[in-house]
Parts: structure tokens; sequence; C-alpha cells
């Protein structure tokens, strides 16, 4: 499973788009100070920056799952083709 | 002899008739037994008006003709002989269908189960087999009105007979249909179905696990689907039997090798293309049901078509109308994503901006409000110095003129103590240079200097003699 989206240190998409959501709900329920303000706008962008990446990101795999014919039916993927 | 009691002889009457018979068949070598219906189904009115008599019993026992040892049967002989009757029957020789209301509907250790079956009037008792037992899709309860397929057969040890059933179907419903209805009742009872156990979907899954067959059109259906709407997302798909015996075992196998964490998916979907009933039952089956309540991945569900309705569609997450639906559902548009992020963008950078003017404004309304304070303090000053000055100078003036009035008394009061008067008429007034007056000739000496003050002016002299003349 390659992800070009370090996802260990990184927050997911969904988890991003949510951070995003509310930020963005904070500016537009009331204005914050300034210091606010500039937090979250930061942090906005940070978000939206990862965000853009995974949408960037190549196109994904399609596999199947195989049982092989060894010992404990052992599960592999190969290649499914769309 | 008293009588016994009503039931009682009216069996011993018919078996003891079907002992007669057989006896007399016997001496001609041949069995002519009357079994038709009408010789089987004997009323219960008629066996009450063939009343019991001890007489006609002696009668009939004499006329047997045969020897003492002749005339019974053991009761060995008699359900051996039952048996035998029953199994050359061409109806109850047979499997027949028996409809009736089960009741006491028992299981035993090792799964058969033990029941009567029951209309109004009568009531016989069947069995089960465990091997039929574990077939059957739906659940052998009380009150249970079925189609029993199956033989009679006599159980000696207790002289009783029973029906074994070889095959079973619920009257009104087919056994699909009722078995459906039973795992829903009892999983709903159980909760499986609630609102507050869907796990809600992923907005960008990242990876989707798909569990359908790997033949056919609809995986390359919902694969079509999934790419035009997102392109980036990876799938997994683990080929299943959707049908037949053995589906809904690898269904729910599937469902649970795909929760492995190992494999990362962030949604699942379980889907089939349309069929009839039978064909779809494996998805209402309870191990698949359990086996999607049970993961921990959220689960969609695109099984048939509307308004195919399975019991997995009853317990997913999110259930779409179809496989291609469920593909829809399962993924988001990344180009509809990428917009809503460049609106968040723009808010963002509204909110920033308005944030900014809003902090502007708020310096403007500070600074503004701090000049007018101190400019309004300043003007306080000016005020008070102006005041202060007016009553410096009101007050000074009137101090002066005050001053002034009192110096115009005093001066007119020294004026007549003035001794100027005095020296206008002549006289002098002899100082010493420091100032003494000099009043006596004792308070001078010779060479002395005097000062006489006289009215216009004054003198300076000498004194030449120190003695008083």
């Amino acid at each position: 499973m390659t992800n070009p989206v370090d996802t260990d240190t990184s927050p997911s998409f969904s988890e991003s788009f949510t951070t995003l959501e509310a930020i963005v709900s904070q500016f537009k329920s009331g204005t914050p100070s300034l210091e606010d303000a500039m937090v979250l706008f930061e942090d906005g962008v940070r978000h939206i920056k990862l965000c853009q990446a995974q949408l960037g990101k190549a196109r994904g795999r399609v596999e199947e799952l195989v049982k092989t014919l060894q010992a404990d039916g052992e599960v592999v993927t190969q290649p499914f083709s769309e | 002899m008293p009588k016994p009691p009503k039931k009682q002889p009216n069996q011993t009457q018919l078996s003891f008739n079907l002992a007669l018979r057989t006896s007399a068949s016997d001496t001609d070598g041949e069995v002519s037994l009357d079994l038709s219906e009408g010789a089987l189904l004997v009323e219960e009115d008629e066996l009450n008006e063939s009343e019991f008599e001890d007489e006609e019993l002696d009668e009939e026992e004499e006329d047997w003709g045969f020897g003492r040892q002749q005339r019974y049967f053991t009761v060995s002989e008699l359900t051996q002989y039952l048996e035998t009757v029953l199994n050359e029957d061409p109806i109850l020789g047979n499997t027949l269908v028996v409809k009736g209301e089960l009741s006491n509907v028992k299981r035993s250790a090792r799964g058969h189960i033990y029941f009567t079956l029951k209309d109004p009037e009568a009531s016989v008792g069947g069995i089960i087999w465990a091997s039929l037992a574990k077939r059957l899709a739906f659940d052998i309860e009380d009150g249970l009105e079925v189609y029993l397929t199956g033989q009679v057969e006599i159980y000696a040890p207790s002289g009783t007979y029973s029906i074994v059933a070889q095959s079973l179907e619920p009257v009104g419903v087919g056994s699909l249909q009722l078995a459906f209805q039973q795992t829903k009742e009892r999983l709903e009872a159980e909760g499986l179905f609630l609102p507050e156990f869907k796990k809600s979907l992923p907005a960008f899954p990242e990876r989707i696990g798909i569990i359908t067959s790997s033949t056919g059109a609809v995986i390359h259906d919902m694969l079509r689907v999934i790419r035009r709407k997102n392109q980036q997302v990876d799938v997994l798909l683990h080929p299943v039997k959707v049908q037949g015996e053995g589906a809904a075992e690898e269904i729910a196998a599937a469902i649970r090798e795909l929760n492995y964490p190992d494999y990362a998916l962030d949604v699942l979907i379980v889907a089939r293309g349309g069929g009839s009933f039978e064909d779809l039952f494996c998805f209402s089956d309870e191990q698949v049901v359990r086996a999607i309540f049970a993961s921990d991945i959220p689960i969609i569900t695109g099984i048939g078509h509307e308004p195919d309705y399975s019991l997995a569609d009853a317990v997913a997450d999110y259930s779409a109308s179809t496989p291609t639906a469920a593909a829809e559902a399962a993924v988001p548009d990344t180009v509809q994503l990428a917009q809503i992020l460049e609106g968040m963008r723009q808010d963002l950078a509204n909110g920033i901006v308005g944030s900014l003017y809003f902090a502007e404004q708020q310096f403007d309304r500070a600074a503004t409000a701090l000049v007018d304070s101190f400019r309004a303090r300043l003007d306080d000053t000016g005020h008070r110095l102006v005041n202060a000055q007016q009553n410096f100078e009101h007050e000074s003036t009137r101090f002066f003129q005050a001053l002034e009035q009192r110096l115009s008394v005093y001066a007119a009061e020294l004026d007549a103590f003035s001794p100027l008067a005095t020296l206008a008429r002549g006289y002098a007034i002899a100082r010493t240079p420091q100032g003494h007056v000099i009043t006596s000739p004792q308070d001078v000496t010779k060479g002395d200097a005097l000062t006489l003050i006289l009215r216009d002016g004054q003198i300076t002299c000498e004194v030449t003699h120190d003695k008083p003349c």
C-alpha cells in the first residue's frame, strides 16, 4: 500500500476535511479575534493543502483477493482488470 | 362387573375386532382386511354406540372355535402385525402429507426435534431427525402450521405411532419467506437493526473492499461508477458465491476477512445483481447479518434491485438499492470535492480578511476613543486654567483693593502722629548717625556728629561743648 501522504503523521483526508469544515464554520459563525483568526487561517491553509494533495494522488489500484493452493490457503492479491 | 370408563372399552374393542378379523382371514390362508378409509376411520359416535358388553364378548369367544392358545396375540405380535398392515397399506405405506399445527416442540441434545402435530380434533406425535432439522431454513416452533411430508411409524415400546418427517413446508408462506420473517423478528428483538448501531460512512475512503461475484457484469459496473467519480481510491475485491449452498458462509467469512486491519479498508460494499427471493436469500442468512453487524468497517449493501430487500440491507450501515448505487454511495466525487475545498479556501480567505477588517475597525474605534478622551481631558484642563486665572485675577484685585484701603486708613492715622507738623513750626530733631533721637546733653559728647532734621531737610553738625549749659 503505497501512499504519497504519510498517514502516520498527517491526518487523513477525512480528518483534514472535518477540521476544515470546523474552521470555516468558526469564521462564519462570528468574527474571531485577530490572534485566533491567524491561527485558524494557518491551520486551515495547511489542511487545504493536505486535502488537495490527496485529491491529486495517482490512480488507485484494483486488486482481487485469491487464496493460494499452498498450505493454509494463504490469501494474496492479484490485479483485477476493471 | 363394573362398567369400565367410556373410552377404554372402545379401544379394546377396536383391537379385539382387528384380532378377530385377522384370525378369520388366517384360516382362509389370505389376508383380506378391509383397510379402506371407512373401515379405518371409526367415528367416535360409532365407538360410543357399540357398547362393550361382557355377554357379547363371551359369545364371540365361544364362536371362535380355536384352542385357547390361539385366541390371543402377544402385544409384540399385535404391534408387529400393525406394522405389517401399515407398511402394506397403499396410503400409509408410503410418504404422505399431513397438515397440522406444531405444538410441544422439543429438541434433543443430538438435534432431533420432537413435536405434536394437531388440529382441533386430533393430534399425532412427530419426529424431525437432526439431519433434516439442520437443513430446514425456518425455525420449528409451537403454533406453526405446516404441511408435513413423512411416513407413519409405530414405536413398539410405547405402543404409539408417530410421523417421521421427510420435509416440512409452512402453510400459507414459503419456507424461505418464513425463515426470513423468523430471522428478522429474532434479530430485531436483539436490536441488530437499530439506527444507533449504524456507523457513518467515511467522507473520503482511500481503500474500499467489495464482496461480490468476480464474474458477471455487476463488479465491472461498480468499478466503472467508482472510477467515474473517483480516480484515487484503491479497490480490493473479495470474490464470493452470491447464491445457493455455501454462499452465506462465504459472504460472512469474506466480511470477517476484510475486517483484518492489514487490508486497511475504509468501507466495504456487499453486493449482488438482481435475482429471485431464493437467489437473494443468502443475504438474509443470520450469519451474514451477524457478520455485517460485527464489522468494524462501515458496510454498504447493494443487493438485487428495488424493491428487493434482504436482512443484510436492514443491518447495513447504508443500504443502496442496487450494486451501482452502492458504489456511487461509497466514494465521493473528487471533482466536487475539489470545488468544495476551493469554496472553503475562499471562506478562509474571506474569514481572515474579515477578521483583519474587524480588527482594523476595532483599532480605529479604540484610537478615536482614546484621542477623544484625551481631548476631553485637555479641554477640561483648559477650562480649569481659565477659571483659575479668572479667580486669581478677581481675588488678587480684591486683595489689593482691600490692602490699599487699609493703607490709606493707616496713612491718615499716621498723619495725626507725624512730627512733621512740629518741625514746620521751626523745631528740629537731633539724631545720632545711628538714628537715635537725642533728648538730653547726656546723650552726646564733644566731637559727636549729629543730624538735625528740619521741616524740609536735614543738617549734619558737630558737638562743640559736651557739658550742660
